[in-house]
């Protein structure tokens, strides 16, 4: 047996020049809002960028991007064409299951998520961000199989969370993806003492870490397509930090 | 290449195969590909004929010739996870398709493009659970390839 998706993907993501991989292994710590902030930072600096949201059950970029109210799914020569908002091109299961609920076992989750790599034709982009779901499992995996990229990790400034943040830094590092970075959000406003809470998991070389301050009415401007300018400064360290 | 008449999905999914064989030539040092044997399950929803037709003409446009397909179409069925009742797609295939199509006999829909979301739109005929394995007749699977070899 011979699965031509395999051979597919690479042919799909080959005028792709850089991928940015945004995870981390908690849920509900802001990888989706990242990631849109990242993807309009990038917009705005004149690049063409795609985001590819894997997260099968819960999928909300085309939501933050204020994509949510038709969305459709055209069929191209080589698959499907990505949904376009604010001049980021999107794809996301979202489109295909709508409001409906995904109950999928892990096999499901890889054979999709496979479909979604060989069948998105995306066409020339300077940057595909991936939006990876909570955890370390199926989709996680899958991924790392047929693309390569930079990594950014996203957690939120409290114990729990940086302690599985860590857990997955340590599960890229076993696979020498490189450092990645890791972002802490600071996404519930909270007066942190992150020097405190933060340096104390994140002091060893070599993490690289940033931390993202709360910005008031971010869903807004994000559904309406606009950076925060609380957001730049950080925004592009990161990228600076990613690949120059 | 004309499309008129001839489905998109159908052309991307036959490109996909053409392409994966033409690069399973170059790597194996093939002088040419004598046959290949495609699986199609009905829950793909893929038109035997426009596949057989777009297989041949793409097989001309990457330079393999001609290559004997054999198609062979299984029928899908599904076991339920939870109560471990069984059934084929031919039994829900109108009730499905009403609600992916409408009125439409068919369409491009989720399943006919990623046939694993059939767990999304479909429910166990008895306990009505979404939890259920495909056991045959999955998707698209080209199956093996028979070439000439150059030494």
């Amino acid at each position: 047996m011979i699965d031509f998706k395999d051979y597919m993907v690479a042919d799909k993501l080959k005028e792709v020049d850089k991928v940015i991989i945004i995870g981390s292994g908690k849920g509900g710590v802001g990888k989706s809002t990242i990631t849109s902030l990242l993807g309009l930072r990038l917009r705005d600096l004149g690049m063409d960028v795609g985001i590819l949201d894997t997260d099968l059950h819960g999928s909300s970029i085309p939501f933050i991007l204020g994509g949510d109210k038709e969305l459709v799914i055209e069929s191209v020569r080589g698959g499907f064409k990505p949904i376009e908002l604010h001049r980021i091109k999107v794809m996301s299961l979202r489109m295909f299951v709508g409001d409906r609920p995904t109950p999928l076992r892990g096999e499901r989750k890889s054979e999709i998520l496979k479909y979604m790599l060989s069948l998105t034709v995306w066409g020339p982009l300077d940057y595909l961000l991936v939006d990876l779901p909570p955890g370390m499992s199926d989709e996680l995996l899958t991924l790392m199989k047929y693309v390569k990229g930079k990594h950014i990790v996203v957690t939120l400034p409290t114990k729990t969370s940086l302690d599985v943040a860590l857990r997955y830094v340590s599960f890229l590092n076993s696979l020498n993806y490189g450092t990645p970075i890791i972002l802490v959000n600071n996404l519930m406003n909270i007066n942190i003492d992150h020097h405190e809470v933060v340096s104390g998991f994140l002091n060893e070389p070599p993490n690289k870490y940033f931390i993202m301050p709360y910005i008031h009415g971010i869903e807004e401007h994000l559904y309406r397509g606009i950076l925060p300018v609380e957001s730049v400064k950080i925004i592009d360290k990161i990228i600076e930090c990613l690949y120059i | 290449m004309n499309f008129k008449g001839m489905a998109v999905h159908e052309y991307s999914i036959a490109e996909g195969i053409v392409s994966t064989i033409k690069k399973l030539k170059d790597a194996n040092n093939l002088i040419s590909i004598s046959e290949a044997v495609i699986q199609i399950g009905s829950l793909a929803q893929i038109d035997r004929n426009v596949l057989l037709d777009l297989l041949s003409i793409l097989s001309e446009e990457y330079g393999l010739g001609k290559v004997n397909y054999i198609i062979k179409y299984e029928e899908s069925s599904f076991e339920c996870n939870q109560c471990g009742f069984t059934w084929s797609w031919s039994h829900v295939k109108e009730s499905i398709m009403g609600e992916l199509c409408g009125e439409l006999k068919d369409c491009d829909n989720p399943v006919h493009f990623i046939p694993d979301l059939i767990n999304v739109f479909m429910k166990c005929l008895r306990c009505g659970s979404q939890d259920f394995k495909i056991v045959s007749g999955y998707d698209v699977r080209l199956i093996s390839v028979k070439g000439v070899r150059n030494d």
